[in-house]
């Protein structure tokens, strides 16, 4: 990246000149061996390189820099002085360093080349020599002077240590005839070098008694230890290891279900180790791919740092969870996406610091990179404090850019608007800095992080700041996934989209709603769209009696997919499919079963686009239900449908049971009555335009039935069409059709649509549909009605009529307490949201005069909640129902005016 | 397992220095390896005792050399002067604390203020009943706590969190030999719950900042002064100063005052450098300019009467 690119250009210029003085400096170390303030500086300009080649990642030049830097501190601290095979060393070394920079400067990579390593080795044993060399000059130190010391340490010392205790002069030889590998290896550890270092360096200045020798060993082994328990290993070596690992899961699995198939003991025996040895084998084969994410994460200190200077803002970075560990190939694939976000977020994000104070905010900014592990997957958040995104700016920025037109900003909702940051070619920079705003954003992104099979999600509070969250697999390789069956065949589905499992039995098949051409399912009152895998597979499918529902989660929505059966949870090898077939959205790729044979992975992503779900269209429909749940304007599910075509029709959706299509020929003419066998019985057929002044319906060959149900009551509605479902305000004009059965009319989809009175119509074809449950006394009861939309006012008044009440309405709390004033009633029904006066407060004034005071109230709600509950308890509501809820309303309102005339009977 | 420092001492997280100074020295009484212990978990158990102690001891900053690191931690800045960092004075440095409860939403992660909806779960009720063959059950929703509704929008405060990351101020000393650039780190547990690294940012205190290593004090004196070598006034670590410059002393040349500069972490000091810049007035009154004059022409004239010229180092 550009960024990286620029500061390994500075650090390239840095080094060489730090370089060029050494080279002055070291001419001048020759005559003035002694001299601190000298090697001080030479400590300094090798450390410095040691540090950014550390940053860079440049394992043999920080390791070169790494040991001739130990020389040099022993050299510093007057340990050991400088003689002439010391300073050699020390300047092939910077040799080396220059050679590496050179190759550096050319390539932007280190040479690969065995001089290299074996000069590491060299240079090694040379620092250990010189550590003991220091150590011995250091415990001579306490006896004679320190001058003596010195003068007498480099040449004693070599000779000390040929005659110090046999066990770590053996250690020594062993570490002499050191491998290349091993060397290397060291060289990558060197996080753990200068704490060792450090303890060697102080080490001389404590005085230790003699018999502290024994304690000196005690230290020394974890340096041995280091050595030989790291080897360097190819990647590819482990990639390859991985691939057999999988290999050697799908053969166990193979041979575990022949072992339960023939049931012999030993076999079962040898079955269960060889299962058990191949879980852990693949566990450890996997760790050695797991790294820290610190290896990214820590990179971001020095470039939030910088970036932070560049653009004058103040920042603190806040890093967690940087031992997350990851796959190492989605680690190095990670990293470009996450410094695009963390500039991103320092550049667009927080804001300088004087703007910060003028909003109330700290002057110094939060930038937050947090790892986590969550459900076999692991999130990374780039959280920031600062002025959030601001969605307006980004729907004005895709129209200028001719993203999207100003028609389609204004009915986006914020969630669109902000995905149009993904978008190819889009930024917000208002000018284009050299950090980010480049336009070669946050579609890169996006695109390689769901490369990885991962989600991108931004969330974001304008004026307090933007979380970006990254969701990555831990690993590509091995997936626990859910094993289905489609017509004979087996899929797997990664269990990763999986949220729940539903049998589908005749019970809970009546939760599928037919709404035009897409079904839903209704899952604990929410509509889930779903779909047969089958039919996304294009087989033909045969009718079950028992399917199986699965709801899955694709990112943001979820959705059902029907399958024929649910087969078992496996951990399956993932093996990507040939590129004949990479254009094939539905598919993830494929495995291999236990019975050896193959299964395809859905890609559950996929599969919702395909079916068109789109994520947008769903959440603004969650997110208008929850709006007209507390809007004023009540919203109804209506369902459209024609008798003939020319006529639209309209129902609420809640009172329909069911929806279904027969053929023609089973429409049979018994006993005067028009009925169709159904499900087993026969059911009463209802021709609409028997009953209201309609064109009639047409001869097909097919008709559909909006089927009602009341108790064990069925009949149902021959319809020729089902238009749409939709979800709507209706304003309903009572006015033009006053007719028996008909509700009023309204504009629908460019259409006038007749609302049906659907009780009335029923009461009309059978008087005795409807059980009647009014607790008759000598005269019908008495009912006020207040209600300010005429559509449910009627409604309702008709099925309080149909159930034997007598009924008189309001339009709204104030006209009902006028009524109240003149008339006496048994009973208010009452809605809550109405104009001039709501329901609670009627019912506040009603308690309050002592006349009322007993009179039954129940409320009516589009829905009721239990602080609604509450609330009304408190103004004095008997009862609360969900006005379409005809059954419950009836029964409750039975049991309402037992409940208060038995009491005072 | 992670190395628990408390399991093995056999403690609880919340034990203070005193319980588990006790605690270690019971334990290492019983399994000391002269009185036949193992030595594997005495040296546990000696391992957690000093890393408990270091946990306890007095938050201290130390000068870090290399990149930042760890599991958590976090990377911030010190504004201080530069005198501040030659002396390693006391200053005033914020880190993260414990998480605090978002006072706008209580800790719920949603705006109190913004649009509900009924909760789907319980379908408003705010109880959800089973029924089973013998009674029915009546249990709080879980997913709405019984209100029978939720808040839509995130709370704008804490975004969703339910709490903002607490803040909390320390004293600290700026350990000795630190100079302009490096890092300084707070170690988890001597006073934060995270690490904190903190970039030194050194703005110039007065006329003293360090250029490059150096810390340099700069004094601006006029010509006047400077051509008659008198006692000049400038700023030390020690405060104000005169000081007399030598007679043979050049504008652009530095002087060295031994010892008087940045302590080095050893205790020792470095050398405070001053330098001098010559400052002449462009304004001058008629009459210090007819002065000026004379004195000009006066000692242009000496100079030619002394053919051998005077000695100008």
């Amino acid at each position: 990246m550009g960024f990286e690119e620029d500061v390994l250009k500075d650090f390239i210029t840095e080094a060489k000149e730090n370089l060029e003085r050494l080279d002055e400096e070291f001419v001048e170390l020759e005559q003035r061996p002694e001299d601190k303030e000298l090697l001080s500086s030479i400590f300094r300009t090798i450390h410095t390189i040691k540090g950014t080649a550390g940053f860079f990642g440049f394992k043999t030049l920080e390791a070169i820099a790494h040991f001739a830097e130990d020389i040099l501190s022993k050299l510093r601290d007057g340990l050991v002085v400088a003689d002439e095979e010391t300073i050699d060393m020390l300047l092939k070394a910077v040799d080396y360093i220059k050679a590496i920079i050179a190759a550096l400067e050319e390539t932007g990579k280190e040479p690969v080349d065995d001089t290299y390593l074996d000069f590491l080795v060299d240079l090694r044993n040379f620092a250990e020599k010189v550590a003991k060399r220091a150590e011995g000059g250091g415990a001579e130190a306490k006896e004679a002077s320190p001058a003596e010391a010195k003068e007498a340490s480099p040449k004693e010392a070599p000779a000390e240590a040929s005659q110090a205790s046999s066990p770590e002069e053996k250690k020594e030889g062993e570490k002499g005839a050191e491998t290349k590998e091993e060397a290397q290896a060291k060289a990558e550890a060197p996080k753990e070098e200068p704490s060792k270092a450090e303890e060697k360096t102080s080490k001389p200045e404590v005085p230790k008694p003699a018999a502290s020798a024994p304690k000196k060993e005690d230290k020394s082994p974890p340096q041995v230890h280091l050595t030989e328990t790291h080897v360097r290993v190819d990647v590819k070596l482990l990639d390859q290891l991985m691939n057999l690992a999988g290999e050697l899961v799908l053969s166990r699995n193979r041979l575990v279900q022949i072992a339960s198939r023939i049931s012999d003991a030993e076999l079962q025996n040898a079955t269960q180790n060889l299962s058990l040895v191949t879980t852990e084998l693949q566990e450890k084969i996997m760790k050695t791919r797991m790294q820290p994410i610190g290896n990214v994460f820590n990179k971001f200190p020095r470039i939030v740092r910088d970036l932070a200077r560049s653009t004058g803002k103040k920042v603190n970075l806040r890093i967690e969870g940087a031992d997350t560990e990851l796959d190492r190939s989605i680690i190095d694939a990670i990293k470009d996406p996450l410094t695009h976000l963390v500039r991103n977020s320092i550049d667009h994000g927080i804001e300088d610091p004087d703007t910060r104070v003028q909003v109330g905010k700290p002057p110094v900014g939060t930038l937050v990179l947090r790892a986590y592990h969550e459900g076999g997957q692991v999130v990374i958040e780039i959280e920031d404090d600062g002025r959030g995104i601001d969605v307006k700016k980004i729907k004005q920025k895709a129209i200028e850019k001719g993203l999207i037109t100003p028609a389609e900003a204004e009915s986006m909702s914020d969630r669109e608007a902000l995905a149009l940051i993904f978008r190819p070619g889009f930024s917000t920079a208002q000018k284009v800095t050299n950090i980010s705003g480049r336009g070669v954003g946050m579609d890169v992104v996006k695109t390689n992080v769901e490369k990885l099979g991962g989600s991108i999600d931004i969330q974001t509070v304008l004026g307090a700041g933007t979380t970006v969250r990254l969701k990555i697999p831990l690993t590509l390789a091995i997936i626990p996934a859910l094993v289905v069956t489609c017509e004979g065949q087996r899929y797997a589905i990664p269990q990763v989209s999986l949220r729940e499992l539903v049998g589908l039995s005749p019970e809970t098949r009546k939760n599928i709603h037919q709404i035009g051409d897409s079904e839903f399912f209704r899952l604990r009152g929410e509509m889930v769209p779903i779909v047969r895998l089958a039919k996304i597979l294009g087989v033909e499918a045969q009718p079950r009696e028992n399917e199986s529902l699965v709801i899955l989660n694709s990112g943001a929505m979820d959705f059902g997919l029907v399958v024929d059966e649910i087969w078992d949870s496996e951990e399956i090898v993932v093996k990507p499919l040939g590129k004949h077939f990479k254009d094939i959205s539905i598919f993830a790729g494929a495995t291999i079963m236990g019975d050896g044979k193959m299964a395809l992975i859905l890609d559950v992503v996929g599969i919702s686009r395909k079916i068109g779900l789109k994520v947008e269209d769903v959440d603004r429909a969650k997110e208008e239900g929850a709006q007209a749940a507390y809007g004023e304007e009540e919203q109804q599910f209506i369902l459209l449908f024609n008798v003939s075509p020319e006529e639209q029709f309209a129902i609420p959706l809640a009172l329909v049971a069911r929806l279904d299509k027969i053929k023609a020929d089973k429409l049979e003419f018994v006993g005067g009555k028009e009925i169709v066998q159904y499900r087993g019985r026969s059911m009463p057929i209802i021709r609409l335009e028997n009953f209201l002044p309609i064109q009639p319906l047409p001869e097909q060959e097919e008709y559909h039935l909006l089927v009602f149900a009341e108790g064990e009551n069925e009949v149902a509605f021959l319809v020729s069409r089902i238009v749409d479902s939709i979800q709507t305000h209706v304003k309903l004009d009572e006015r033009l059709y006053q007719i028996e059965g008909v509700l009023g009319s309204a504009i629908v989809k460019d259409k006038t649509t007749l609302f049906l009175d659907v009780y009335k119509i029923i009461e009309m074809h059978d008087p005795n549909f409807f059980l009647k449950i009014v607790p008759q006394e000598e005269r019908p009861y008495r009912v006020l009605l207040a209600e300010d939309s005429p559509f449910f006012r009627q409604m309702i008044a008709n099925y309080l009529v149909a159930a034997g009440y007598e009924v008189e309405t309001a339009a709204d709390g104030l006209e009902a307490w006028e009524k109240l004033q003149k008339e006496s009633f048994d009973v208010l029904v009452t809605d809550i949201e109405m104009p001039r006066m709501n329901g609670l407060e009627l019912a506040k004034k009603i308690r309050a005069e002592e006349r009322l005071a007993d009179l039954p109230i129940m409320a009516l709600t589009s829905l009721a909640g239990e602080e609604d509950r509450r609330r009304g308890l408190e103004a004095g509501i008997d009862e609360y129902q969900v006005k379409l809820e005809r059954a419950k309303v009836l029964e409750a309102l039975a049991n309402l005016l037992n409940r208060k005339y038995a009491k005072a009977a | 397992m992670k190395f628990d420092p408390y399991r093995i001492l056999g403690i609880s997280p919340g034990a203070d220095i005193e319980e588990i100074r006790r605690a270690f020295r019971e334990k290492a009484r019983r399994f000391h390896p002269d009185l036949g212990g193992q030595k594997e978990l005495f040296l546990a158990l000696k391992r957690s005792y000093e890393i408990l102690q270091a946990r306890h001891a007095p938050a201290r900053l130390e000068i870090f050399k290399g990149r930042p690191q760890g599991d958590h931690y976090v990377l911030s800045f010190l504004d201080v002067t530069a005198r501040e960092v030659a002396v390693g004075a006391a200053v005033t440095v914020v880190i993260p604390d414990k998480p605090v409860p978002c006072p706008h939403c209580g800790g719920s992660g949603h705006n109190p203020a913004g649009p509900k909806r009924k909760c789907l779960f319980c379908e408003g009720e705010g109880m959800i009943e089973f029924s089973g063959p013998e009674r029915r059950l009546r249990i709080v929703c879980p997913r709405c706590g019984g209100k029978g509704e939720i808040l839509v929008d995130i709370c704008p405060k804490c975004r969703g969190k339910g709490e903002l990351s607490g803040e909390k101020e320390l004293e600290l000393s700026l350990p000795l030999g630190a100079r302009p650039g490096d890092i300084l780190y707070l170690p988890p547990g001597a006073g934060g719950e995270v690490a904190v690294f903190f970039e030194l940012q050194v703005h110039p205190s007065g006329c003293l900042n360090f250029e490059g290593e150096r810390l340099v004090s700069r004094a601006l004196i006029p010509f006047w002064r400077f051509a008659l070598r008198e006692k000049i006034s400038i700023e030390t670590l020690e405060g104000p100063e005169d000081l007399d410059l030598p007679a043979d002393f050049q504008p652009g040349q530095t002087l060295v005052l031994p010892r008087r500069g940045p302590w080095r972490a050893d205790g020792s000091r470095e050398d405070l450098y001053v330098k001098i810049d010559v400052f002449f007035p462009s304004d001058f009154s008629p009459k210090a300019r007819n002065k000026l004059k004379e004195l000009a022409e006066f000692l242009e004239k000496e100079e030619k009467d002394a053919p051998s010229g005077r000695d100008r180092n």
